[in-house]
């Protein structure tokens, strides 16, 4: 009798550990089943159709991310490593009309580098493409910056717009790492002059980034409020 | 086309035949086409003329859509489309009220959409170079919205009506009463309509297509004596109206526009009318105040929920006046001396609010901006060659247009002058036909908007282009038209082709400035024709009915001699109208009259369209060509005698199959079917 019971406790552990494995198994399943829902480029920025912006995860849960609207997370875990946005500005103290004010901002634990500035053999999209392994570029660690904390639209002088003066949104932006300097200016269409940018996200991982063409190219017409832009994790 | 009541005129002609008064076609005079009455069929430019009954029958909403089943009419839209004449927006169509200038403050002119249809008793349009007479604007022709008084012997009658439409919720209601005695004559008339959003062909709805109007007038007129008489109207109209989403392109949506105007106009005139050589003597002032709330609203593509709102406030006001003497120099000789002239005024300030960020301003944009002309014109008809009449007029205006003020500077301003004139042949052919030809040089000055304003429209921002110079149009017209066979048979051909110099239009704006359109001269042709034509049967079961038919065809080719001869923007597809009436009446019975009308509507296709000016958005209308497309109405009403307040009803159905179709120019669909009831009591 002894024995038939330590057999079914035995049986009974052996089985609710098989359940266990099989809960972990299943629960590993459904993490390795959990693809990230992204947008694909060209992203709209538009200020009046999209003002939250979109933002880029570039690695979600030790995978590959992607990138959701501001306005629409699709991902319950999302943290951003950068934001592109467009604000609106007044053009100036008697030129009421207001100009659409884009900039990528990194999230205070990325970091950034303008590799074009580096290393100018690396610019444009023919240069982003070779460049895979980490090993393919010389990263140095102290180059690497954050966007300066004190970056802060909000207490901007108002014109009467009700907006801030381009200028001063423009010097706001230079606190930034990126900010507006993804493109020699809007409407280049100077091909091969695009900056690489290499990110670090927060997770420690390296990411390139090019600014296409802005605004983006649809239906083989340059249309406004889109942004082309393309990323990738370097191999380590 | 067709001319009921009987009118006491010269050429007046009623045909008796068993006792029993019929109806025959009658000789349509017209008055706005040399400032005095003359028959239609003997002007040298082709001329409709819309008889308030005709409003009724048709059930008419607004005055595009009343137009659109004119020859050489075409509309875009329902209710906010421009009015397009030959091809020309209402910058080239000079469109009057009671022979007052109206101005829009569209960049495509007046709409006429503050216009109540039903408080007028005839509309005249002359198509073709008018500038002699009315001045600035009148290059593919002129209409004007004519408040008849009515004298005679002492009567009070009024008239309610009722009605409802199936495809909007367009439910309206109108109420005229008018009084008259030998000296005086008195009528007040307004409008109330409201409809929801309406349903494409096919069943889907037109977001934020809803309409209100409430209009009210007061026309009053009294004869000091045979020869002096005054006249007064005054009116006043309030919209609220909505433009489809998506009407502007398909990647616009994210736009909701909204107009809540209130306009307000009064026009009073001195006319001394009497034989011998003063024939006539006529002074009219008039003043129009306007104010119109414009909405753009943009939405989020992610949420859906509005982002900013630019909201302008366009407030005008303009007045003018016109002074002119008619003399009967000899027998054969009539000569027309006049002068007029008008000022326009306009402020634009906005707001802008972001909803997103929860922030608001305000731009003081421009004041005081605008236009004024003054003009001298000279017109004569001779009669003396036997069957050939000429009319031959100059004109000479001056005008000045004013960029206004903005930040607190004045900005500049440009002096022009314009020569205007017109020489034209009639020849009366044998059995009421007539053959005419007509060289018209008109012109049109640029608007302040065009030179200097920079303001936000439904396609972008516009900026103006200080350097515009004045347009002209040569306008040659010949004309073939008469009325046989006891009026039965008549018939209107009109060839038309105009010469546009200084034609201006858009042009996209360079990259990077900002703004999206702004002006420029051009050279452009439009020629083309229109034929229209009316038979009626006489007698058909009994003494008192007929069968009338009603055909018209109009085309229009138009080139852009800047772009290489490339299509010229804005230029409808060839059109084709087909309607087959029957009407009886029955005096004996309880049912005083009925009719029953099917026409169709045929609309070619139009693949003539430009070419999206490079590096900006779609325009709202016209870059997109067209398939053909054919509607059909329907139509039928009754008359009741002997009973209470005299009732009739009137039943309209638009679009009977419910067609899906685009109307030339138009990214969205057209009206689906609309049943249309209407219920008239008279008192």
């Amino acid at each position: 009798m002894k024995k038939i019971i330590l057999l079914l406790i035995l049986a009974a552990s052996i089985f609710s550990c098989t359940k266990d494995d099989e809960n972990e198994k299943q629960t590993k399943q459904k993490e390795v089943k959990e693809t990230f829902t992204s947008l694909e480029s060209p992203y709209l920025i538009c200020a009046g159709r999209n003002p939250g912006g979109v933002a880029f995860d570039f690695i979600y849960k030790g995978n590959k991310g992607g990138s959701n609207n501001v306005d629409d997370i699709k991902m319950k875990e999302l943290n951003p490593d950068m934001v592109v946005k467009t604000v609106k500005g007044q053009k100036s103290e008697t030129n009421k009309s207001l100009g659409g004010m884009p900039s990528i901002r990194l999230s205070s634990k990325a970091k950034g580098l303008n590799y074009s500035a580096q290393d100018s053999k690396f610019i444009g999209y023919k240069s982003y493409l070779k460049i895979i392994k980490i090993s393919d570029i010389k990263l140095d660690e102290t180059k690497f910056k954050s966007d300066d904390s004190s970056f802060d639209l909000t207490k901007l002088k108002k014109g009467s717009s009700g907006k801030s003066l381009i200028s001063d949104i423009a010097k706001e932006y230079k606190k930034l790492v990126i900010g507006n300097k993804w493109l020699k200016s809007a409407h280049n269409t100077i091909e091969g002059d695009e900056p690489i940018w290499i990110i670090k996200t927060s997770e420690g991982k390296y990411v390139k980034m090019i600014v296409k063409r802005f605004p983006a190219i649809i239906n083989g017409k340059a249309t406004n409020g889109y942004i082309s832009l393309e990323w990738s994790i370097l191999e380590e | 086309m067709f001319f009921c009541s009987s009118v006491k005129s010269q050429e007046e002609k009623l045909v008796k035949a068993d006792t029993i008064a019929k109806e025959v076609r009658l000789s349509e005079v017209v008055v706005s086409a040399l400032l005095y009455e003359r028959p239609s069929l003997q002007l040298s430019k082709s001329v409709s003329i819309i008889d308030k009954s005709v409003v009724r029958e048709n059930i008419n909403s607004n005055f595009i859509d009343l137009l659109n089943n004119v020859a050489g009419f075409t509309q875009v839209w329902e209710y906010h489309s421009p009015i397009i004449l030959r091809g020309m927006n209402s910058k080239r169509l000079l469109i009057m009220q009671n022979s007052c200038r109206k101005i829009g403050t569209f960049p495509g002119g007046y709409f006429a959409q503050d216009l109540n249809v039903y408080g007028s008793n005839k509309i005249e349009i002359i198509k073709g170079a008018g500038s002699v007479i009315y001045g600035t604007g009148a290059i593919s022709g002129i209409i004007n919205v004519i408040n008849k008084a009515k004298f005679g012997d002492l009567k009070t009658t009024g008239k309610l009506s009722t009605g409802y439409g199936t495809n909007n919720g367009e439910y309206f209601g109108l109420l005229d009463i008018c009084h008259r005695s030998r000296n005086l004559s008195i009528r007040l008339n307004s409008k109330y309509r409201k409809t929801d959003d309406y349903h494409f062909g096919g069943g889907d709805i037109a977001e934020n297509s809803s309409v209100t109007d409430k209009d009210i007038g007061l026309c009053l007129a009294y004869k000091l004596d045979s020869s002096n008489t005054l006249f007064f109207n005054t009116d006043y109209h309030y919209g609220n109206w909505g433009k489809p989403r998506g009407f502007n392109g398909p990647t616009k949506y994210f736009t909701e526009i909204r107009n809540r105007e209130s306009s307000g106009h009064a026009d009073i005139r001195y006319s001394y009318h009497r034989g011998g050589l003063l024939e006539d003597l006529s002074l009219n002032i008039f003043y129009d105040t306007g104010k119109r709330d414009y909405y753009k609203y943009k939405h989020s593509l992610i949420t859906g929920d509005r982002t900013n709102l630019d909201l302008v406030h366009y407030k005008n006001q303009y007045g003018g006046g016109r002074l002119y003497s008619i003399l009967n120099i000899s027998e054969n000789t009539k000569l027309t001396l006049g002068a007029d002239g008008y000022k326009f005024i306009l402020d634009n300030p906005s707001e802008i609010v972001d909803y997103y960020n929860n922030t608001k301003g305000y731009r003081d944009n421009i004041k005081g901006a605008g236009q004024s002309t003054l003009g001298v014109f000279l017109n004569n008809e001779y009669l003396g060659l036997g069957d050939v009449k000429i009319v031959g007029g100059i004109r000479y205006d001056i005008a000045k247009i004013e960029e206004g003020e903005e930040n607190g500077k004045m900005g500049s301003h440009r002096n022009l002058d314009a020569v205007s004139g017109n020489i034209s042949m009639v020849y009366s052919l044998p059995n009421n036909t007539f053959l005419s030809f007509n060289i018209g040089r008109a012109f049109r000055i640029p608007t302040a908007e065009e030179l200097f304003t920079q303001i936000i429209s439904c396609k972008g921002v516009k900026k103006g282009n200080p350097n515009l110079k004045p347009e002209y149009g040569w306008d040659f017209d010949l004309g073939y038209r008469g009325s046989i066979l006891e009026g039965r048979l008549s018939w209107d051909l009109a060839l038309f082709y105009n010469k546009l110099e200084g034609y201006i239009n858009e042009i996209g704006a360079p990259k990077g400035s900002g703004v999206d359109f702004t002006y420029e001269n051009t050279n452009a042709k439009i020629l083309g024709g229109e034929i229209s034509s009316t038979y009626s049967w006489i007698n058909i079961f009994n003494s008192d009915d007929r069968i009338l038919a009603n055909a018209s065809l109009s085309y229009v080719y138009g080139v852009d001699e800047y772009k290489g001869d490339k299509p010229l923007f804005g230029i409808p597809p060839c059109k084709s109208r087909f309607s087959i009436q029957y009407k009886s009446k029955q005096v004996k019975s309880i049912i005083k009259s009925y009719n029953f009308k099917i026409e169709s509507l045929l609309d070619f296709e139009q693949n003539r369209v430009p070419e999206i000016p490079k590096d900006s958005d779609v325009g709202p209308w016209g870059y997109l060509p067209s398939a053909s497309h054919m509607i059909f109405n329907m139509s039928c009403g009754l008359s009741l005698n002997n009973l209470l307040l005299s009732p009739s009803i009137k039943l309209k159905i638009n679009n009977i199959l419910d067609t899906e179709y685009h109307p030339w120019g138009s990214y969205i669909l057209g009206m689906g079917r609309n049943i249309k009831l209407m219920i008239v009591f008279r008192i």
